[in-house]
């Protein structure tokens, strides 16, 4: 099963010795740091981040210690703490890449924050419909999150539906949704679900039927969902029962970032908005960055003058590096470090852009 | 003189409500008759008592408020410590086609909070948890409500000596006053002398009616088997499972040991099995308890986390591969057999290598001195602050502490009196975990005691609260001696897993309705 191995050499071949372990941990988890979110686009790992927010930093760490054993991953500089591959390193990758691959339905990131609470609302739908249709009243919601359930008793408030109706209704477009994924990832996905008569089951449980390997099955559940999230919003989705589960008010913007943005559009400076907040100038700043990567038509400009973006990009080459200090070393500390994560996430995101 | 006249005059009043009583029971629950215990609890409060009623569990205690609940006028409140406890509650409620019943706990969204306060007065059941009824909105509305029962549920939550102790049940008596005094009905499962006197104290139930149930449960066989080591004792429970009436739950003291069993019995054995603990996400642990419930398991491997508010009728088999810290809990845990009435098993497994557990268990439930001196000073240095209960405890459990323990500190700092320093508490709370840990190393040789008891296993437990047998089970213990035939399993299981794997088959099984 060396598929933990794969993906853990695959991200720090990624990472070329500038991130530490515990970068590529908060990646998997998805940690809403905005280091992590910036990280992501900057070294083109968008799809892994958030793609094992199950992780256990025990497992992680396991994981780490057995690569480091087989010096298969090595520090990058006398205790820098940050780690690239080793020659054999990047050879075992290199054979595990013939025979191993990624679930291609991570790359779409686009409801990353939203594809947690999203699959709980679809379980708790599935199970309620599920009950009903069978006629119990009661039963064990496999969720108490308020926030989910709320959301679900506004969607079963649909009008003039009968529970058998908008049970074959979710049936035919949960059919639709899974015949676009491959067979093993639907059956994954479906598994998990409870319903009248039948739980669902825990990862530990599916990974003992299938693989026996609870990373890939981690791996292929989450492809499984961001492809039924990718398909149930596009603009000519036909799903429209499902539809109803997407909360689409917000991309994938961090809650936080999204009440900064609405204060920015209102004319507000950062000072304001950090005292209006009670948050600190840095958290602002994390915002504003958070910005630049996922909102195309934010303009940053009024932070980062043009010649000043252009003179940390072509410091940046020279540096040959993402680094934030020999930059500044190099501009000799006439701009901010602030200005430097905007540069990089600005020219991050036009890359990333450039790509699809 | 007078006091005779009113109860004589009450006396046709009384068999006309009992009468009553029992036409409910029969039209709304489906009951030909009352079970032993509950028509004198129902009696009493209807002729407007308060009682104190200690019923085993799997005896049916709910139904000696739910049928005065459709007797007396207003609101039946009942407390309850434990959020599946109230699902299952209202569960079996909702089953008989009871829609006025509701529960107020802090997973509530505010939305579905606010609306709930705002009904009250159209509700039958309302289960509360001990936290939400300190909330002074909460207790207003109620002030503004008919109550017609004040029910406490697991009302040994209230004990500090008892092993589930909620500092929130404490201020239960109060709030009953606030709320207009209603009858109250106290329920506890087993409980020893010291807990059930604890109840009556604190719930100032010293005028109440008393109701106190054998703790025996005569179809369940107990048997304690001494064993040489771990390896020794896993061997045994294979061979165990291989033969016994199933489903079972086996207790295990750790977490990693119900993984490891798990394992192990799923490598051995033709059993669908899994593992249930605190540590698992929410979800998972639903989704396992499901499974269960719908007969999906054979065996649960599982901590003390699995069972309360868990009403499953057919369990036969409840192992203990670690034994517990107290009596009491040891027999909830096997009260969890055999709800159904048929003959059902109880094995514990004993090695000398289990002594240490309790011990260090024991010891992590409360803070160390120093620990908790520094958890003092910082609040003194207002590094710390005791506004948000969570925040506090992840501080707390931050600096190494259990959640228990983090638990212990919380509750010491909220009874500070004002003006004084945090760290002017220190002595008062090691008195009290001095004292606490006493009460509980006594518990635990009890339960020790027991283990190593050379006669009747049935009346050593009987006897720790304070009964004799009358009646001897056939199948009693293994001191008393039973054929091991008497448990053996007829015809195949289950297949080892029939569970759906095609997507499609499974999402049809789900959401269509069988044409049948």
């Amino acid at each position: 099963m060396p598929y933990d191995e794969f993906l853990l050499l695959h991200l720090v071949g990624r990472f070329k010795g500038e991130r530490t372990l515990s970068g590529i941990y908060h990646l998997l988890k998805g940690k809403k740091s905005s280091q992590t979110i910036q990280d992501s686009y900057l070294f083109h790992v968008e799809p892994f981040f958030h793609s094992l927010d199950g992780l256990k930093r025990q497992d992680y760490d396991w994981l780490t210690g057995k690569c480091l054993k087989k010096r298969w991953i090595e520090e990058a500089g006398n205790r820098s703490g940050k780690y690239r591959l080793s020659e054999s390193g990047a050879d075992r990758l290199k054979a595990l890449g013939k025979t191993h691959s990624f679930p291609s339905g991570l790359d779409f990131t686009e409801h990353v924050n939203e594809e947690s609470v999203f699959w709980l609302k679809l379980q708790l739908a599935v199970q309620t419909v599920s009950e009903l249709v069978h006629g119990r009243k009661s039963f064990f919601p496999v969720t108490r999150q308020a926030l989910v359930t709320e959301s679900v008793r506004v969607f079963l408030r649909q009008p003039s539906q009968s529970p058998s109706r908008l049970a074959l209704q979710m049936f035919v477009e949960l059919r639709g949704l899974l015949s676009l994924c491959p067979r093993e990832e639907a059956d994954i996905l479906v598994l998990q679900m409870t319903g009248f008569g039948m739980g669902g089951l825990t990862f530990h449980q599916l990974s003992c039927r299938f693989s026996n390997d609870l990373w890939i099955c981690r791996l292929l559940h989450k492809s499984a969902l961001r492809r039924l999230l990718h398909h149930l919003s596009a603009p000519d989705s036909d799903y429209p029962c499902l539809r109803r589960l997407l909360n689409e008010k917000r991309g994938t913007l961090s809650l936080s970032a999204g009440q900064t943005y609405d204060y920015l559009r209102q004319g507000k400076s950062m000072e304001t908005i950090a005292r209006l907040r009670k948050l600190s100038r840095g958290t602002i700043e994390d915002h504003i960055v958070e910005l630049v990567l996922k909102v195309p038509s934010f303009d940053c400009s009024p932070y980062l003058p043009e010649e000043v973006n252009r003179s940390i990009l072509s410091a940046a080459r020279q540096a040959g590096t993402y680094r934030l200090k020999p930059i500044k070393h190099i501009l000799q500390d006439r701009v901010s470090y602030f200005q430097i994560r905007l540069a990089l996430a600005k020219s991050a995101a036009r890359e990333g852009s450039a790509d699809e | 003189m007078s006091r005779v006249n009113k109860i004589q005059k009450m006396k046709p009043f009384k068999q006309e409500l009992m009468k009553k009583a029992e036409r409910v029971l029969k039209h709304t629950f489906g009951y030909d008759a009352f079970r032993p215990g509950q028509k004198p609890v129902v009696e009493a409060l209807l002729s407007g008592e308060d009682v104190f009623a200690m019923m085993p569990t799997g005896s049916g205690k709910s139904i000696c408020y739910q049928v005065p609940g459709y007797l007396l006028s207003g609101l039946v409140l009942v407390v309850s410590p434990l959020l599946s406890l109230m699902e299952d509650q209202m569960a079996s409620l909702r089953r008989i086609g009871e829609s006025k019943v509701r529960a107020l706990n802090s997973m509530l969204h505010p939305k579905e909070r606010s609306r709930v306060l705002r009904q009250l007065n159209a509700l039958r059941f309302l289960f509360i948890s001990p936290e939400m009824l300190r909330r002074p909105a909460v207790v207003s509305r109620l002030e503004e409500t008919k109550l017609s029962l004040f029910v406490v549920d697991e009302a040994h939550c209230i004990s500090q000596w008892g092993y589930e102790f909620r500092p929130d049940y404490l201020h239960l008596a109060e709030i009953r006053e606030r709320i207009g005094a209603p009858i109250c009905l106290a329920l506890t499962a087993t409980a020893d002398r010291g807990v059930r006197e604890d109840i009556i104290r604190h719930l100032r139930l010293e005028n109440s009616r008393q109701f106190l149930q054998s703790v025996d449960r005569p179809n369940i066989a107990v048997a304690v088997h001494k064993v040489e080591n771990d390896t020794v004792k896993t061997e045994q429970l294979l061979q165990l499972l291989g033969k016994v009436r199933l489903p079972g739950i086996i207790y295990c003291a750790s977490r990693g040991w119900t993984q490891r069993l798990t394992d192990i019995i799923r490598n051995r054995l033709p059993l669908r099995t899994a593992f249930y603990h605190g540590g698992m996400l929410q979800e998972d642990r639903r989704k396992i308890q499901n499974q269960f419930l719908d007969g999906e398991l054979d065996v649960l491997c599982c901590t003390n986390a699995f069972g309360m508010g868990i009403n499953k009728p057919d369990v036969r088999l409840i192992v203990h591969f670690h034994y517990p810290r107290h009596m009491n809990a040891y027999l909830q845990e096997i009260g969890r057999a055999g709800r159904d009435g048929k003959q059902s098993l109880a094995v514990l497994y004993y090695s000398k290598e289990d002594d240490r557990l309790p011990l260090s268990f024991i010891d992590s439930d409360y803070p160390s001195p120093e620990m908790l001196k520094k958890i003092l000073l910082c609040l003194d240095r207002r590094e710390w602050r005791i506004e948000d209960e969570r925040q506090f405890l992840s501080a707390a459990e931050n600096e190494g502490a259990s959640e228990t323990a983090a638990r212990f500190v919380w509750e010491q700092v909220g009874r500070k009196p004002p003006g004084v320093s945090f760290l002017s508490i220190l002595d008062d709370c090691l008195r009290k975990i001095g004292e606490r840990k006493r009460r509980q190393l006594e518990d635990l040789a009890a339960m020790r005691s027991w283990i190593s008891e050379e006669g009747c296993r049935r009346k050593a437990y009987l006897r720790l609260f304070d009964e004799t047998l009358t009646v001897k089970p056939r199948l009693c213990c293994d001191r008393c001696g039973f054929p091991p035939e008497a448990f053996r399993r007829e015809g195949r299981l289950g297949n080892r897993d029939d569970r759906e794997i095609s997507w499609e088959s499974r999402l049809k099984r789900l959401l269509l309705k069988k044409l049948s």
